[in-house]
């Protein structure tokens, strides 16, 4: 009794130290380890198959198959022997429950005593608590692998969440694909994985990025084992590929997760290169208003605040910049000696670059104006500054007036501006032509030729830019020349600033909504 | 393409296909002048058929290009100019400089 | 990081000091754990993952392998220098309820 009750302890025990082994293997040496020290007048062989129809594996130090008989274990279901007189005194096959088998030869040892009835019991508990503590290992088992599924799963859902922050970060906006390819390998278990960045126009490759860093982009673009993503952007098109899912023993193929989660993860790449864009495109706009704000305000200050008074004349004048603020300029500057500079210029182009040259144009021409040049001289010299302060394709079109006062006598200069319209009091009409090329144009040395008229009591002369003949209505019609001399003509007998006002209105009143394209800027003056 | 070049031994033919000559077109038209005067062709025909309006910056781009030819002595033509244009170039008095036929 | 997976092995007595290089996956991890079988009666493995910012589920299996077989003769594993990307990988696998971790190998070495 006392030696079944010391077994029964031992049962238990042998039960905890067999389940808790790490690996089969383990176990079942440690089962070995149990049934020698139980039966010790016995000599224990113990074998193990892992299907019905694979060899016998021995377990144990120093055991050789070829020195035992198989055949005694030759059986197709659960069976225990004894015998009396043959090679082996206990043969046991044992299924298990992964229909793997276990397979025991017992033998007693030269100086051993005989298997009783008690050990016969003892061994048949053994096989017992085996099978149990063998199907508790499995169960422990799939609990572990269910477990570690679990947390890959909570790993994987994570690990997605955290990618699109990681990625969305400013700071790690140079990393960006570098780090999309490493969460997304580290996500679906590739060994590796490739970006390719392409012309959309042309297929042509741009730029591309591995992971890990340094593997080659064929190796990955042939693997049999791929998954890939593609989508669009601006000029590119972002090819995505992992290659080659990892597994224990091996690759394998992509499943429907790892591609989701792939989607997942380019589509978070996506929005973060759209973000750039859309900001990129809002900084090149404020830049521009910045810019435009700055021409507007050069413009301002160089533009008359107010036009001197001229003893015996009215002059009035006006300029409304366009949106994108324009290169025109006018001005009457007081000589001294009852001389009067008017001005009217355009410079081709719009922005900042057209506002800083027509603020280089009005400062030569205060500093030119007071030493007196001939008009021809300084319009050559101005000609020559323009040229060389600006690219080769930006000029200023240009027309001034020098009037004495007391005389009426005009000296004028028009270089490549348009027509300057001189009325007479009886209504004839002068149109003062370009004598020379806008200023700024050509180096070669051409003259500005100087022109010389009278301005007779009754005479206006009005000074206009671009603006007004090719304003737009939305029918795509200019208001045209010949409407904007009609209205001149027409309306001569009022007052030189009522006039400007209603040639403005007369032309918003066209161009209706169509928004205002160029400046428009004008000048008059009459002489009473 | 907008804006192309035809060459053959005695000149070369810059047609622009645009309807409106802004000034942007730059970069490219004066690769293709300068394209034709490296391949020896001592005259330029810039063919404006398409053309039914031009800016003023525009009108800088013709110069820039008739200032290069006259610079490397190639002749610098303009032709199939309409009313439009052809007003541009009068009132800026380059219809007196530039070839037009 | 280079394009292979590189491990660098230390033995102190009874402490086994690896220092990876690049991606831990199936063939880092099957690597770090050969390394590891190599040699018996460790008492503690420091890991240190300071070159590697990758690991993938696969090369976790490995170390989880080995932080058992510790285990199973009352070693411990000691994982230093982890990226913080790693690090909370590790946290939601569960792996520090059997291993430790450390600031730096020197700290572990204590």
């Amino acid at each position: 009794m006392v030696k079944v009750s010391l077994q029964i302890d031992s049962f238990q025990e042998a039960f905890e130290v067999l389940s808790k082994s790490f690996t089969i293997s383990q176990m079942i040496n440690n089962f070995l380890q149990l049934l020698k020290t139980n039966f010790l007048p016995f000599d224990i062989y113990l074998f193990h198959r892992t299907s019905s129809d694979s060899e016998w594996t021995g377990i144990g130090e120093g055991i050789e198959k070829g020195n035992h008989d198989l055949s005694f274990l030759n059986k197709t279901s659960r069976q225990i022997d004894f015998f009396e007189n043959n090679k082996y005194d206990v043969s046991v096959v044992l299924p298990l429950s992964d229909s793997s088998w276990l397979g025991i030869l017992l033998k007693q040892k030269p100086d051993g005593t005989e298997f009783s009835d008690i050990d016969k019991i003892t061994l048949l508990i053994f096989l017992q608590v085996f099978d149990s503590a063998h199907k508790a290992f499995l169960n422990q088992k799939k609990e572990k692998e269910l477990i570690f599924e679990l947390n890959e799963k909570i790993f994987q859902l994570n690990n997605l969440i955290d990618t699109g922050i990681e990625l969305s970060k400013y700071e790690k906006r140079d990393v960006l694909f570098e780090l999309a390819l490493e969460r997304i390998s580290s996500l679906t278990n590739s060994s590796s994985a490739l970006v390719k960045i392409l012309n959309i126009k042309n297929n042509e490759l741009v730029q591309q990025y591995t992971f890990p860093v340094g593997f080659s982009p064929e190796k990955i673009v042939n693997s049999p084992h791929k998954a890939e993503y593609s989508f669009n952007h601006f000029n590119f098109t972002y090819h995505f590929i992992l290659s080659e899912k990892e597994t224990r023993s091996g690759t394998t193929s992509f499943n429907e997760l790892d591609e989701m989660l792939l989607s997942a993860v380019c589509r978070q790449v996506q929005v973060v290169i759209e973000n750039e864009y859309l900001q990129q495109q809002n900084l090149e706009k404020e830049k521009m208003e910045k810019e435009l704000n700055l021409a507007a305000a050069i413009q301002q200050k160089i533009l008359p605040k107010e036009l001197p008074s001229i003893e015996g004349y009215e002059i009035a004048g006006t300029n409304i910049p366009s949106k994108e603020v324009g290169g025109d300029y006018y001005d009457c500057i007081k000589l001294g000696d009852n001389r009067y500079a008017l001005i009217i210029a355009d410079v081709a182009g719009k922005g900042i670059s057209a506002a800083l040259l027509v603020n280089t144009l009005n400062a030569a021409l205060y500093s030119y104006l007071e030493f007196n040049l001939p008009l021809t001289e300084m319009a050559d010299k101005l000609n020559k500054l323009i040229f060389n302060s600006s690219p080769p394709d930006k000029y200023i079109t240009f027309f001034i007036a020098v009037l004495n006062a007391k005389s009426g006598e005009l000296d004028v200069v028009n270089a490549g501006h348009n027509p300057i319209l001189l009325l007479r009091s009886d209504g004839t009409l002068e149109k003062i032509e370009a004598g020379g090329v806008g200023l700024g144009m050509l180096d070669f040395g051409l003259p500005f030729p100087g022109q010389k008229f009278m301005m007779n009591k009754g005479d206006k002369l009005f000074l206009y830019t671009d603006g007004i003949p090719e304003a737009m209505n939305e029918k795509e019609e200019d208001y045209s020349e010949e409407r904007m001399i009609n209205f001149f003509i027409n309306h001569s007998k009022l007052p030189a600033n009522e006039f400007i006002d209603l040639l403005v209105k007369d032309v918003k009143l066209f161009t209706g909504q169509t928004e205002q394209s160029d400046d428009i800027t004008l000048l008059e003056i009459l002489r009473k | 393409m907008e804006i192309r070049a035809e060459h053959s031994p005695d000149k070369s033919n810059i047609i622009i296909e645009k309807n409106k000559l802004v000034g942007i077109e730059n970069e490219t038209f004066q690769g293709l002048v300068l394209e034709s005067i490296e391949k020896g062709s001592k005259n330029l025909i810039i063919d404006l058929a398409k053309v039914e309006y031009v800016t003023s910056w525009g009108i800088g781009i013709l110069v820039h290009a008739y200032t290069t030819c006259v610079n490397r002595n190639v002749k610098f033509n303009i032709t199939n100019v309409n009313e439009n244009v052809m007003h541009v170039l009068h009132q800026t008095k380059l219809d007196t400089l530039f070839q037009i036929v | 990081m280079s394009a292979e997976f590189n491990l660098i092995s230390e033995l102190y007595d009874k402490v086994l000091v690896l220092k990876t290089e690049g991606y831990i996956n199936n063939t880092g991890g099957e690597k770090i754990a050969g390394e590891f079988s190599k040699y018996s009666g460790i008492e503690k493995v420091i890991l240190d993952l300071e070159k590697s910012k990758v690991v993938n589920s696969i090369g976790i299996s490995y170390l989880i392998e080995v932080i058992e077989k510790l285990s199973q003769i009352n070693g411990k594993m000691v994982f230093t220098n982890l990226d913080p990307a790693i690090e909370k990988t590790f946290k939601i696998m569960g792996i520090f309820q059997f291993a430790e971790k450390a600031g730096s190998v020197d700290e572990a070495l204590k």
